[in-house]
């Protein structure tokens, strides 16, 4: 019974619809929504993965990942299989992933017997589990970086980014350029908190999609922050960010 | 820079910026500060629970304690008041009424120069006056960064 209930506590409740959940109700609109999100979210971790196993011989490592989530993710039933497995929706694109990979074996062993295909994963290198959640935590600072970005735009706060953007990402002290925006450092710095509230509640909402409960969040992003450096690699670190 | 003290950099970075998403350590007044966030600065709800009528209070407005007008035995009658409905009341809108109210009292009691009122650690009330001033709706913002710095209020 205690398995049971720590099962339903490591999920949101039941009852309790997931973003994805109320997009999809959208209809179409909905479902673009939907893949957009999960595509942008999830595409670096996939590549990453491919990356680091030998089934990167398949082809051109964009054409796969595309071509699994031009397959899976039309799915009527993928993300209630998802919801019902109360796992984080990226270990459960990867799941899928593994077996879509082993099908693209498989089928290409069919047509062409003497391709030089692997069997199983090379098992060399990092470990994929760690790059992908690596690679997961670099697309979530981007993304929330952007999105914070648009919130501040449609709210009116476009200097309250420019403030946040100088002194978090730039790191610069307040003093070097508040004269040119007409305001104090102490007023800068309410304003660069404002922009902090709207960055958290963008970040949390990313992992409240990934299927984390709100009380699973820190734990979840200090696990991601261990992971980053097994990632930047195979990407410029903090490319993307917007400038 | 090389490239390897670039990317050291940029991972400190990384570090540093997901570490604002976390929340730690629930506080008191938390419940206010995710209600501000999402009501989106919207001027109406903030004004609507920080009347001291709200919660049978004196029949000053919250105009009149930014201002100056509410003497500091008013304050005190108020402050009062928001501890019980905050400590008390069933009614969650009655429950942030209290912690709002309680917060403008202590605002006001620094900038009009009656000092502060509050029992709670002075690096917790700053903490909270910080919050407050970055996300509630003018006046209420500049007030609470001026209690929070002593200045004057800036434009900006």
């Amino acid at each position: 019974m205690q398995g049971a209930l720590l099962a339903e506590d490591a999920f949101p409740a039941r009852t309790q619809k997931t973003w994805i959940e109320r997009t999809l109700e959208q209809g179409t609109e909905g479902r673009r929504a939907v893949n957009r999100h999960v595509m942008d979210l999830y595409r670096d971790g996939l590549r990453a993965y491919l990356l680091g196993t030998s089934y990167r011989k398949l082809g051109d490592v964009d054409e796969v990942v595309s071509g699994f989530f031009a397959d899976r993710l039309d799915r009527e039933d993928y993300f209630l299989r998802w919801r019902n497995s109360a796992k984080r929706l990226r270990y459960w694109l990867i799941n899928g992933f593994r077996y879509y990979l082993q099908e693209l074996c498989s089928e290409r062993k069919r047509t062409d017997r003497y391709v030089d295909l692997p069997e199983v994963l090379d098992g060399t290198g990092p470990d994929p589990r760690e790059i992908v959640d690596g690679m997961f935590g670099w697309s979530c600072l981007r993304i929330a970086l952007e999105r914070t970005k648009e919130k501040c735009g449609e709210r009116g706060l476009d200097v309250h980014w420019i403030v946040f953007e100088r002194h978090e990402l730039g790191e610069e002290p307040y003093d070097g350029f508040v004269v040119e925006l007409g305001v104090t450092s102490k007023r800068a710095a309410c304003m660069n908190r404002t922009v902090r509230f709207l960055f958290r509640d963008v970040m949390r909402g990313l992992f409240h999609r990934e299927g984390a409960t709100e009380g699973e969040i820190d734990e979840e992003i200090e696990h991601v922050i261990g992971c980053l450096a097994s990632a930047p690699e195979l990407r410029g670190p903090l490319e993307g960010f917007p400038s | 820079m090389t490239d390897a003290s670039g990317k050291a950099r940029d991972y400190d970075r990384a570090t540093r910026l997901f570490r604002l998403g976390k929340v730690g350590p629930r506080r008191l007044v938390d419940d206010l500060v995710e209600q501000l966030a999402r009501s989106d600065g919207r001027v109406e709800w903030f004004a609507g629970i920080v009347e001291p009528s709200l919660l049978g209070g004196p029949s000053v407005t919250s105009e009149d304690i930014v201002e100056g007008k509410v003497s500091k035995q008013l304050l005190g009658e108020i402050k009062v008041l928001s501890k019980r409905a905050f400590a008390r009341d069933s009614d969650p809108k009655v429950r942030l009424a209290g912690l709002a109210q309680y917060f403008l009292v202590e605002a006001a009691s620094r900038v009009h120069g009656f000092g502060s009122g509050s029992s709670l650690p002075k690096q917790e009330i700053e903490s909270i006056l910080a919050d407050l001033a970055a996300l509630t709706p003018p006046p209420f913002d500049e007030f609470f960064l001026q209690a929070l710095t002593g200045d004057s209020p800036d434009v900006g």
